[in-house]
């Protein structure tokens, strides 16, 4: 019965975030564009941790783990290097990047 | 059990509430603020009896609000479980001297959550039973005579600096990065004779003393890193960040002096002259997750031989050498 309950439950929730996770991604596709003008940067970098930091504490209990796992890497970056690294081709970029395409993958796996 | 989640993250609450529902724990209140917990402690006729806290929100973080609700006399013991993304050591520091009874990070496992929320409900259970037996509590009547059940009690010293709840001083020491505990030790303290000098004294005396060991203790370890906990009756335990180096007779040393310039006295104008017996400390480098709540129980245990029998004997049997790296 608790199993019953819990699968229904995580069900809803797993279309919850998924919904939640579109203007997530759009959100971080426009942060990313204009990424290396500062001083908007910084707010971006920010904008963006926070985020990350969001989709970091629950998609990988709700089942997608590796944008949890890339997710967590983003915002850990960003926690440690608070300058954020801005320039095209660094690893801040890369993990948005990569975050972004899982997030892909997840949409459009919905829309399928 | 009625329980409050608060957490920022609209997703967060909806997991929270469908995971605790799964265990059955259904009366779930949840809040997106730090400040709308706070109003809806407020206005609510009934107490809750257990909070899940976010660390990372906007204006007031968990860490905050930890600290507001241990500020609240109805909610001075009440458990409180940080669930948060952030596990960096200063993090889980700051939560436990705010008054956190435990730690759990994102991404949670269920069954996890689950575990922790069953041993607060155990806890709740018991404290209510108790309230129920015995509805006067002993710190209702000061002036009674100090009894057994008094001495038994861990006293919650979260006033002074370092001192946590000793549940979550277990807690703690589950949490702490690997690495950190590499330079941790626990070192247990004894007040020798202490159920004899009390015998024929009032819980206020005894409460009192036990506050001001605890406070000299505090005094002494610093300025090194400490968490510390009293274990009832004399007895104390401290988790001590000292890079692996402790020397407990000089600790012991220090401490007696400090309790002696505290000048403590009874009630009745008589001296009251306390001396601790420190043991050896436990490194904690080479421990197992599982084996770290008894590395608490042993350095009491070293404390106790040491109050015993002497330092030389019990130094013999734990091989002091090897544990302050000499």
């Amino acid at each position: 019965m608790t199993d019953f309950k819990m699968a229904e439950g995580l069900t809803r929730v797993r279309y919850r975030f998924i919904e939640e996770l579109e203007p997530r991604r759009n959100e971080l596709v426009l942060l990313r564009d204009g990424l290396t003008d500062t001083p908007l940067a910084e707010e971006k970098v920010t904008s963006i941790a926070r985020i990350a930091h969001k989709v970091a504490g629950t998609a990988e209990t709700l089942g997608f783990a590796n944008l949890g796992k890339v997710a967590a890497e983003l915002d850990e970056f960003i926690d440690q290097n608070p300058a954020g690294g801005v320039m095209p081709g660094n690893v801040l970029l890369g993990l948005l990047d990569t975050m972004i395409a899982l997030s892909d993958e997840i949409l459009s796996a919905k829309d399928h | 059990m009625k329980i409050l989640a608060v957490d920022d993250d609209p997703i967060i609450l909806e997991l929270l509430t469908e995971v605790l529902r799964a265990a059955d724990f259904e009366n779930v209140t949840v809040c997106g603020s730090a400040n709308e917990a706070l109003n809806t402690l407020e206005r609510t006729t009934v107490p809750f009896d257990c909070f899940l806290l976010d660390i990372q929100m906007p204006d007031v973080d968990g860490i905050q609000l930890t600290s507001a609700i241990r500020a609240l006399p109805t909610y001075a013991d009440t458990p409180i479980l940080m669930i948060t993304a952030m596990s960096d050591r200063t993090y889980i520091d700051k939560a436990f001297e705010a008054g956190a009874s435990d730690y759990i990070t994102k991404p949670f496992e269920i069954s996890e959550v689950h575990a922790r929320l069953r041993v607060f409900e155990a806890l709740v259970k018991e404290r209510k039973w108790k309230e129920d037996r015995n509805p006067v509590a002993p710190q209702q009547e000061p002036l009674a005579m100090v009894a057994d059940a008094d001495f038994q009690r861990r006293l919650r010293l979260h006033d002074i600096d370092g001192f946590i709840d000793y549940l979550a001083l277990e807690n703690y020491l589950m949490q702490v990065p690997r690495m950190s505990l590499l330079s941790m030790s626990t070192v247990g303290i004894v007040v020798r004779d202490m159920h004899r000098i009390f015998a024929a004294s009032s819980v206020y005396e005894y409460e009192s003393a036990v506050a001001d060991v605890a406070e000299a203790i505090s005094e002494t370890v610093k300025p090194q890193q400490f968490f510390a906990a009293h274990a009832g009756e004399g007895e104390f335990v401290c988790v001590i960040d000292n890079g692996g180096g402790f020397d407990a007779e000089a600790f012991e040393r220090a401490l007696n002096e400090t309790l002696q310039e505290m000048d403590l006295h009874f009630c009745d104008g008589r001296a009251m002259s306390l001396q601790t017996a420190v043991g050896d400390p436990i490194s904690l480098k080479i421990r197992s997750a599982k084996s770290l709540p008894n590395a608490l129980v042993q350095a009491l245990s070293n404390a106790e031989t040491t109050a015993r029998i002497g330092r030389e004997a019990n130094s013999d049997s734990w091989g002091k050498s090897a544990l302050l790296g000499r």
